[in-house]
């Protein structure tokens, strides 16, 4: 038997060792890969091969696969599947690796990199359409769709979050609000089922697997193909506004959101005493019916009137001298960041996700990242953020907050388990409660319980979650209730009779 | 600069390689080295990646976390080096201007070193190994180190360009020499710029070419993060025939959707690769410049 190594060796010479016997640990991993030798798929099992995908974007789950493949095509990972159903061995699909708990780390068994699958297939340009392999990173189907003068709707601010990954969860931007969630942009996918068919399927074609699939964290196939909408390029021009209390700055940002007064709207905040509201609009037309019609209703202030309130608010409170000097000091990185001169043209922001993702990472990224989250309806929201920040009051000097809304176009099936909660109409509000870490050292346990303490808000009001798989499933059962997920549980079973497709993450 | 432990994996590094974009394969890239080497690899382990590298320097600028990339590329390949082939370098000249092996050798030379009125000094041994991860002979150095004189050294092969400044020369690439003599371009032209010495100095180059762009008007091999796509053949490995990038394939890619009327190159080892791809005419920038 090959024990199943979950980590780079801790000593020289000790590699480290699953030893939780609930999990697969290493039986009949010989003959899986000698049946997939045969059957010419190139597996590959060096050191350096597999401790690259050791871990995932939060940097806390740490696994190693048995061996490594190189997505290639849906027969390739048909034929994976149909002999890990036979040889009982765990696959775990992995796009561009930024889940934060662990989702896309195997914890032994096969990986399969899905991002070799990353060809553009088609662009329809009458239908506004493109047929891609959904291992593509959603910057690379930009870059081609580019030069064709189009875009996509909306994707993560992440340049390499992958399409199928994305489809799989949800994926939220500023313009979410408008456009919906990423998996709503999907007009048709190619899916390979666990047991190694592969299917086409769309709202007509298949329709139970496309909502199966659709936010179904990976549990009911892989998608290998995804048609999707796009739209003309446009470039963008951003406003800011700046608020020093949270509540007045989410209702600000629901009026915005819910009367379509802009193309992109978000929150993003340093601590919870500068609150930024983002603007943008994708016209010329759309920004002058905002300052006409919706400006003086926002109670932000602009960049100045809000350092002149800073500036009163923080000689009143001079024991605060280090919040006040952390908040212009950050500030002063940030903004340039957000305003490269070669990325403007005319005043405009001509490769929003080049800036906002380079900025994402460069001043939230880091080794480890936590990004626990808040799902809600309308009513819930304020009250949930509010909470939320309380708790990482609590546990950190430094964290950013991001809000945004996310458009939904009636209730869906795969809404069902999934980061929008049942009680939303018409659209669902998330919040992510980021703790700056880097520079500083936490333990996996205060990350765990600041985590926890944010979910358990989520309990206490009945919300949902964009990050409940992987390490935080525990949650799932508690969120979803027990008839839910025994449904899905059933239905999981039914399509992955030997439970090989991404384990840990669900179920 | 910071190594490979900072190395968060966020992966923004592999959208302009060259090698990713052919071959998708996360192990052949800078984010893979560096993440395998975070898991324990070593060098030795490492040796399919760091052969395939065509050092364009392209992961540099975009790293969010300002890693050292090429410096740590040319650091490993150390300890498992690229095959040299045998350069003799042309001793006892002076000058301030470096043309890279390629253009030595190419008809053009007599052009660049007419419309520049410089003298040229031969470090393309010197460049050769650093690109290899061979070691120098410290005579060898201390000779070409001697034979560099003015104020500003022009080197075409942009490999060069760190070194230099690190040894407290001002450098500038061959592109840039010429761009400064208003050479004929039009808004119709696809302009290749050359991705060593670009990314080498990202911060200033990328708004002087900018401003070129804005003030012509024409397409440049540039991507959305405003790194420039490479086509791999003035690596090393594709002059020696040892080159995993099929730089016919990066230009097909550069060219792809774009309506040009000329390809306009900054670098000699380019000319190739778009000329097998296209029909419209393709030419260097000594040619458009009087």
């Amino acid at each position: 038997m090959v024990t199943c190594a979950v980590g780079p060796d801790s000593l020289q010479g000790i590699p480290r060792q699953q030893t939780n016997p609930g999990r697969w640990n290493g039986e009949g991993w010989g003959s899986f890969v000698s049946d997939l030798k045969r059957q010419g798929v190139d597996v590959r099992e060096g050191r350096a091969d597999r401790s690259l995908y050791r871990t995932d974007g939060g940097g806390v789950a740490q696994g190693m696969a048995h061996g490594v493949v190189i997505a290639r095509s849906a027969q390739q990972i048909a034929t994976i599947l149909r002999a890990a159903q036979t040889h009982g061995v765990p696959v775990k699909t992995r796009g561009g690796g930024l889940t934060t708990e662990g989702e896309s780390v195997a914890f032994g068994g096969l990986l399969v990199a899905m991002n070799g699958l990353s060809r553009v297939r088609a662009i329809d340009k009458d239908s506004l359409t493109v047929r891609t392999e959904a291992g593509i990173y959603w910057h690379s189907l930009a870059e081609t769709l580019r030069r064709q003068g189009l875009d996509y709707l909306s994707a993560p601010l992440n340049l390499t979050s992958s399409v199928g990954g994305t489809l799989g969860v949800g994926g939220v931007d500023v313009n979410s609000a408008k456009y919906g969630c990423s998996a709503d942009q999907a007009v048709a996918l190619q899916v390979v089922t666990p047991t190694g068919e592969t299917q086409e399927c769309s709202e007509t074609e298949n329709p139970e697997l496309f909502e199966r699939v659709l936010l179904g964290h990976g549990q009911f196939g892989v998608i290998t193909e995804a048609t999707m909408k796009v739209r003309p390029y446009t470039p963008c021009s951003m406003h800011y506004f700046y608020y020093s209390s949270l509540r007045t700055a989410i209702e600000d940002l629901q009026l915005v959101s819910n009367e379509g007064a802009a193309d992109y709207c978000g929150i993003l905040t340093m601590l919870d005493r500068a609150v930024n509201l983002l603007v943008a609009f994708d016209s010329e037309e759309r920004e002058r019916q905002f300052l006409s019609r919706w400006r003086r209703r926002l109670r932000g202030y602009g960049e100045f009137g809000f350092a002149a309130r800073m500036a009163v608010h923080y000689a009143l409170r001079p024991w605060r001298v280090r919040e006040a000097l952390y908040l212009r000091d950050r500030k002063n990185a940030l903004m340039p960041e957000f305003e490269p001169p070669h990325h403007i043209r005319k005043g405009k922001i001509v490769d929003r996700t080049v800036v906002f993702s380079r900025a994402v990472w460069k001043f939230w990224g880091g080794q480890q990242m936590v990004i626990p989250d808040l799902s809600t309806s309308a009513e819930k929201f304020v009250e949930a953020v509010e909470r939320g920040n309380a708790v990482c009051r609590e546990y950190f000097p430094h964290y950013t907050l991001y809000c945004v809304g996310i458009k939904l176009n009636g209730w869906r099936e795969r809404y069902e388990l999934s980061c929008i909660p049942r009680d939303a109409e018409g659209m669902a509000w998330g919040c992510e409660f980021e703790p700056m870490l880097k520079g500083a050292t936490y333990s996996r346990d205060h990350l765990q319980s600041f985590k926890n303490a944010i979910y358990d808000i989520g309990l206490d009001m009945n919300t949902s979650y964009y990050r409940f798989g992987g390490m935080m499933k525990g949650y799932i059962r508690r969120a979803f209730g027990d008839e839910l997920v025994d449904k899905h549980l059933a239905l999981k079973r039914k399509a992955d009779p030997a439970m090989i497709l991404n384990a840990d993450v669900i179920f | 600069m910071k190594d490979y432990r900072a190395c968060t994996g966020c992966g923004i590094c592999v959208l302009p390689c060259p090698v990713w974009q052919q071959t998708r394969d996360l192990s052949l890239t800078l984010a893979g080295r560096a993440l395998a080497l975070q898991g324990g690899a070593t060098a030795g382990e490492l040796r399919e990646s760091l052969e395939a590298c065509v050092t364009c320097g392209a992961c540099e600028p975009v790293c969010p976390e300002e890693i050292d990339t090429v410096g740590m590329t040319l650091e490993l390949r150390k300890a498992a080096p690229l095959f040299l082939p045998e350069l003799h370098a042309k001793n006892g000249q002076k000058g301030s201007f470096l043309p890279g092996d390629s253009l030595r050798k190419h008809r053009l030379c007599d052009v660049v070193l007419e419309r520049l009125t410089v003298s040229p000094v031969d470090g393309s041994d010197i460049a050769a190994a650093i690109e290899a991860g061979r070691p120098i002979a410290p005579d060898r150095l201390t000779q070409f180190l001697e034979s560099l004189t003015g104020t500003e050294l022009i080197a075409d092969d942009g490999i060069l360009h760190r070194p230099l400044r690190s040894w407290g020369f001002t450098v500038i690439g061959l592109g840039e020499a010429l761009l400064r003599r208003r050479p004929a371009l039009h808004a119709t032209d696809l302009y290749v710029i050359e991705t060593r010495g670009y990314h080498a100095d990202f911060p200033r180059l990328v708004r002087f070419y900018d401003e070129l762009r804005q003030r012509v008007g024409c397409e440049m091999n540039l991507d959305l993060q405003r790194a420039a796509i490479a086509t791999g053949a003035a690596s090393l490995q594709h002059r020696t025939g040892r080159g995993q990038v099929e730089a016919a394939e990066q230009a097909r890619w550069i060219l792809e959707g774009r309506d040009v009327k000329r390809v306009v190159v900054e670098c000699v080892d380019d000319i190739e690769p778009f000329a097998q791809i296209t029909d419209v005419p393709v030419v260097h920038l000594a040619e458009v410049t009087s």
